[in-house]
C-alpha cells in the first residue's frame, strides 16, 4: 500500500500514522529554522494549511491530500485569491467548570470536580481545542475542528502547564535547535550529531555540554555551539542538532487575560517562575524580531517598564503573544533593578484565528420592513435603507410622482414613523415635563408639533402629540427616533416618578400618507366625507379598515394619515389605489418627499440638524414655551440663550443647478457654514436650501454667500405657499 | 423558515399589580413581555383593574411553532444566550433579530415583530 501523502511546497510528502505536519517534516530530513519547541509554543514551525494561514504544524495532524505551505516567522502568509468558502459555525454552551488544558494537573482536577458533582468541560489543544481568549463573565472562545465554541462557565479553571524557555543569543535562528522536550517526543528521528545544552533530554543519548550557552554558528543549519566556562574561556562544539534546556515558564497568557475572580490557575502554569540569565545579544523575540540592542536602545530612552519596552519594542505582541521573549525581557529589567512580579498583560486573541471564526455567529443588523414593502417591490420601486426601515425611494420618474402630490393626489407609506400610546394619571405633567412645547391645553382630537430636546439643548428628534382622550395620547416620531423612542420616554417616566403606560406600536400599525389637493375627493371615495380638520384627528373606517386619520402636512399639500392595524396596510393600499385611479394617483417615494418637504422648509433630524443644533438656532423658537416651569432641555436653553447666535439653520436660494449636499457655503471666499439639504423644486423653478451659515451677534448671516462659486441669498422660510393655505385647504 | 404567522391577539400595558391579578380567558396564553406589559396571545377580551391600562388588538408579531431542538440548537448557534430548560417564556437577540419565545413542551413558538419577519426567515 503506497504510503500517505500531503503537499508540502508543491511537493509530496509522506507522512505515518500518528504524525503531525511538523514530525512528518522532519522524518522526511527536513528541519525548520529556529528552535522548535513541539508544544504549540514558539512561532517557528508555522505554516499556510488548506488555505489557513498562522496554522502550528506541531498541532496539525497529518491527513491524506492536506497542502501545507512553510510561512517565513517574521513575514505575512499570502491572502487566499478566493475565499475560502468555509461556513463557520458558533456555538454557546454553558457549564458549570470550564478547564483550559488536558494535561496532568486539568485531567486531576476534571476527575475530582467531578467526584464533587460538578459538570466540568475540559478543552485540550491536543484535541484541536484552542481556547483563544477568556473574556468577562467568565465567556472563553475556543477554536474547535467543528467550528467556534463559546463556553459560559460559572467557574474557570487555567491548567495550561508551562512552556520551555527558548535561548535569546546569536544563531538562534539557526535549523537544527529544539528545547529539550522536542528532543524528547523526537526519540527515534535522525537528528545527526546531537548535543544538549542545559537539562538533559530524558532517555535521549547525546553529548551534554557543560558551561554557558554563549552562541550557535553554522550558515542555514547549527554546525556548532559555543560554550564558556566560568572564567568565559569559549569553547566551539561542532553537531548537527542542539537540545536546549533552560528550563520553564508558565504557561499563563490565559490567566493573565482575564482578572475575573472566578478563573483559578493550577500546576504548572500557577508555579513560580525562574528567569533566565540575562540576554547580552542576538535576537529575543523572533516574531517582532527584537534584539537585545533592542531593548538596550528603548532602555536608554526611558522605556524602563515591561509594558512600556513591550509596547516600544513590540517584544511580545507577535505570534506566540510572548511564550519565547518575554522571560528574557523580564530577565532584561530585573538585571537593571527593575521588579518584574509577572508577564505583561495579556488580551484576547492568545492564538491566531481566522476572520470567517471571528465572525462566526455574528449576523449584519436587520433592516425593518413595512407591512408594504411587497407593494412597493411590486409596483417596481427602488428600494433603499433610511432609519433602519427598507423604504421606497422612488417607483419611477420622480417628477411624476412630485406632481401627483402638487397638483392631484398620492398616498406615501409612512408605517416607519415612531408611534406611541401613553396613558396614566400624570400623563400631562410627565409629556409637559418631556416636550418643550405645551401640552395641557391641547384638547382631545387635536394635534401639535414638538421638539425633543437632549438635555443639553439640542434637538434629538421631532414628531407630533396627539390627544385622544383627557388621559391618552398618541405620540409620534421620526422613523429613524422610533428606535430610541420608548426606552427614552420609559426611561424619563422613571426619572421623574411619573404614573404612566406606554406602549409602542410602531410596529403594530401602518400609516399611509394621502395627499394633495385631491386627497380630501380621495377620502370620500374611500368613506370619508368628514375628515378632520388641519391638526386633528379622529377614528373612521377608510375603504373599510378601521383607522385613525392624523390631518397635518409634511408635503405642504393636504395632507391625512391614515393609520390603520398593520395586518391591513395592503388592503387600504390597494384600494386606496383603486380609487384614485382616474384621479391620476401615484405613489411617492422618499425622494420624492424630500423636494415636497425642504420646499416647505421642514428640517430633518439627523440630516439638517447636529448634536448641539438648538430650536433657536434651527429657527424653531416658536415651538419653545421657556416659561413652562421645566421640561427637558429648559435649563441648557436658558444658558445658551445668554450668547450671540453665532450660527443658524437658514433658508437659502440660487439659481441654476441645485448644488450638492455638503456644500460649502463662503463669504468673501471664507467658510461660512454648509448644506444640508439641497433639491431642485420643480414648481419654483431654482434651487431650495437649507445650510448652517456663521451669523452675526443679531443671528443675520455675514456678508454676501456663495456655494460652488455662484451667488446664494437667504431666503424666508418655506419656500412654497408660505401662508400654508394648501395644507390647510 | 417560511410560514411565518400573524399572531393575533391583545396587548395589555398596565400596572404590574393589576397584571399580576388579571385572569386570562380560555384558549388565550399571556406572554409577559415586562412587568407592566403582556402579550395575550390569542386572547380578545381582559379585564384588567388598572383604568389608565392600554388595551389594544395586537397586529405586531408574526411567529411559528418550531421542534424545540430546532429552536434550541438555533439560538445556541446565532445568541449569547441559550433557551432555559423546561416550559417558559425567554426574549433576547438571536441573529440580530429581536425574538421571543415560548417554549412548550416538546416545541417552541418563535416570535418576532413582523416588520423583521421576512429577516427572520432568511436567518432561521
Amino acid at each position: 500500500m503506497a504510503p500517505a501523502q500531503f503537499v508540502l511546497d508543491g511537493q509530496p510528502l509522506d507522512f505515518v500514522e500518528g504524525d503531525t505536519v511538523l514530525t512528518a517534516v522532519l522524518r522526511s530530513g527536513q528541519i525548520l529554522p529556529g528552535c522548535l519547541c513541539l508544544a504549540g509554543d514558539c512561532p517557528h514551525c508555522l505554516a499556510v494549511i488548506d488555505g489557513v494561514g498562522y496554522t502550528r504544524m506541531c498541532r496539525t495532524d497529518a491527513r491524506p491530500g492536506m497542502v501545507v505551505e512553510r510561512q517565513p516567522v517574521k513575514e505575512y502568509p499570502a491572502l487566499p485569491d478566493e475565499p475560502l468558502g468555509r461556513r463557520i459555525t458558533s456555538r454557546l454552551i454553558e457549564v458549570d467548570v470550564a478547564i483550559v488544558g488536558g494535561g496532568e494537573s486539568g485531567t486531576a482536577e476534571a476527575e475530582r470536580l467531578r467526584a464533587e458533582g460538578r459538570q466540568v468541560a475540559v478543552f485540550d489543544d491536543q484535541r484541536g481545542e484552542e481556547v483563544v481568549g477568556i473574556y468577562a463573565g467568565p465567556e472563553l472562545v475556543i477554536r474547535t475542528p467543528e467550528g467556534i465554541l463559546r463556553c459560559e462557565a460559572h467557574e474557570v479553571v487555567v491548567a495550561t502547564g508551562s512552556a520551555e524557555i527558548h535561548p535569546a543569543c546569536p544563531g538562534n535562528h539557526l535549523a537544527g535547535i529544539f528545547t529539550a522536550g522536542a528532543v524528547e517526543q523526537l526519540a527515534g528521528f535522525d537528528l545527526g550529531r546531537l548535543v544538549a545544552v542545559g537539562t538533559h533530554p530524558a532517555g535521549v543519548d547525546c553529548t551534554h555540554l557543560a558551561g554557558t550557552l554563549v552562541r550557535f554558528e553554522g550558515t542555514t543549519r547549527v554546525e556548532s555551539v559555543v560554550m564558556a566556562d566560568d572564567d568565559g574561556l569559549e569553547t566551539s562544539h561542532p553537531c548537527d542538532s542542539v537540545s536546549v534546556g533552560l528550563g520553564r515558564m508558565p504557561r499563563d497568557v490565559l490567566a493573565r487575560m482575564s482578572p475575573e475572580a472566578a478563573v483559578r490557575v493550577i500546576g504548572d502554569a500557577a508555579a513560580p517562575t525562574t528567569l533566565p540569565s540575562c540576554p547580552v545579544v542576538g535576537v529575543v523575540c523572533p516574531c517582532s524580531d527584537v534584539t537585545v540592542e533592542d531593548l538596550q536602545s528603548v532602555w536608554e530612552r526611558g522605556f524602563n517598564e515591561l509594558e512600556l519596552v513591550k509596547r516600544a519594542t513590540l517584544a511580545g505582541t507577535g505570534t506566540c503573544q510572548g511564550v519565547v521573549c518575554m522571560p528574557h525581557v523580564r530577565s532584561f529589567l530585573a538585571d537593571r533593578g527593575v521588579a518584574t512580579t509577572s508577564s505583561f498583560t495579556a488580551r484576547p486573541l492568545a492564538r491566531q484565528m481566522t476572520m470567517a471564526e471571528a465572525a462566526a455567529g455574528w449576523a449584519p443588523p436587520a433592516f425593518r420592513r413595512t407591512a408594504l414593502d411587497a407593494e412597493h417591490r411590486a409596483l417596481g420601486a427602488r428600494m433603499d435603507r433610511f432609519g433602519g426601515w427598507w423604504r421606497p425611494w422612488r417607483y419611477g420618474d420622480p417628477l411624476q410622482e412630485y406632481w401627483a402630490v402638487r397638483q392631484g393626489v398620492s398616498i406615501g407609506d409612512v408605517g416607519t414613523l415612531g408611534k406611541m400610546i401613553v396613558s396614566g394619571p400624570d400623563v400631562v405633567e410627565f409629556l409637559e415635563r418631556v416636550y418643550p412645547g405645551r401640552i395641557a391645553d391641547l384638547k382631545p382630537g387635536r394635534s401639535r408639533y414638538v421638539l425633543i430636546l437632549a438635555e443639553s439643548g439640542g434637538v434629538l428628534d421631532d414628531g407630533m402629540v396627539c390627544r385622544d382622550e383627557e388621559h391618552r395620547f398618541t405620540l409620534t416620531f421620526t422613523s429613524g427616533g422610533a428606535s430610541f423612542a420608548e426606552a427614552w420616554l420609559r426611561d424619563w417616566a422613571s426619572t421623574f416618578g411619573t404614573s404612566v403606560h406606554i406602549l409602542d406600536r410602531t410596529h403594530a400599525w401602518g400609516a399611509i400618507n394621502v395627499t394633495g389637493p385631491l386627497a380630501p375627493e380621495l377620502l370620500a371615495r374611500a368613506g370619508v366625507e368628514q375628515p378632520p380638520g388641519f391638526m386633528g384627528h379622529a377614528p373612521a373606517l377608510v375603504a373599510g379598515v378601521p383607522s385613525r386619520i392624523f390631518r397635518l402636512s409634511f408635503t405642504g399639500e393636504a395632507s391625512f394619515e391614515v393609520h390603520h392595524p398593520r395586518h391591513q396596510s395592503v388592503t387600504l393600499w390597494r384600494e386606496l389605489l383603486r380609487l384614485g385611479r382616474d384621479l391620476g394617483i401615484k405613489p411617492h417615494g422618499i425622494d420624492t418627499l424630500f423636494t415636497l418637504r425642504l420646499e416647505k422648509g421642514h428640517i430633518i433630524v439627523g440630516m439638517d440638524t447636529e448634536s448641539d443644533s438648538t430650536p433657536r438656532r434651527l429657527g424653531l423658537d416658536w415651538a419653545v414655551k421657556l416659561d413652562k416651569p421645566d421640561f427637558i432641555g429648559r435649563q441648557a436653553l436658558l444658558r445658551s440663550y445668554g450668547f450671540p447666535l453665532e450660527k443658524r439653520s437658514v433658508g437659502l436660494v440660487m439659481e441654476g443647478s441645485a448644488p450638492e449636499e455638503g456644500s460649502i457655503i463662503r463669504t468673501g471666499g471664507e467658510y461660512a457654514g454648509y448644506v444640508t439639504s439641497s433639491r431642485f423644486s420643480p414648481v419654483l423653478g431654482h434651487p431650495v436650501m437649507l445650510g448652517w451659515v456663521a451669523t452675526g451677534g443679531d443671528g443675520s448671516p455675514v456678508g454676501d454667500l456663495s456655494i460652488d462659486g455662484r451667488p446664494a441669498r437667504v431666503a424666508s422660510l418655506p419656500f412654497y405657499d408660505p401662508e400654508g393655505h394648501r395644507a390647510r385647504a | 423558515m417560511p410560514g411565518l404567522e400573524e399572531l393575533t391577539g391583545l396587548r395589555i400595558v398596565a400596572s404590574a399589580e393589576a397584571i399580576d391579578a388579571a385572569l386570562w380567558p380560555a384558549g388565550s396564553t399571556p406572554l409577559r413581555i415586562a412587568a407592566d406589559d403582556v402579550f395575550l396571545l390569542n386572547g380578545t377580551s381582559a379585564i384588567i383593574g388598572d383604568h389608565h391600562a392600554i388595551i389594544e388588538p395586537e397586529s405586531t408579531f408574526q411567529g411559528r411553532w418550531l421542534d424545540r431542538g430546532v429552536v434550541e440548537e438555533w439560538v445556541a448557534t446565532n445568541a449569547d444566550w441559550l433557551l432555559p430548560t423546561g416550559d417558559g417564556f425567554s426574549q433576547g437577540m438571536v441573529a440580530a433579530l429581536p425574538v421571543k419565545i415560548w417554549a412548550s413542551g416538546t416545541r417552541a413558538l418563535v416570535i418576532v415583530p413582523a416588520s423583521f419577519g421576512a429577516e427572520l426567515e432568511a436567518r432561521l
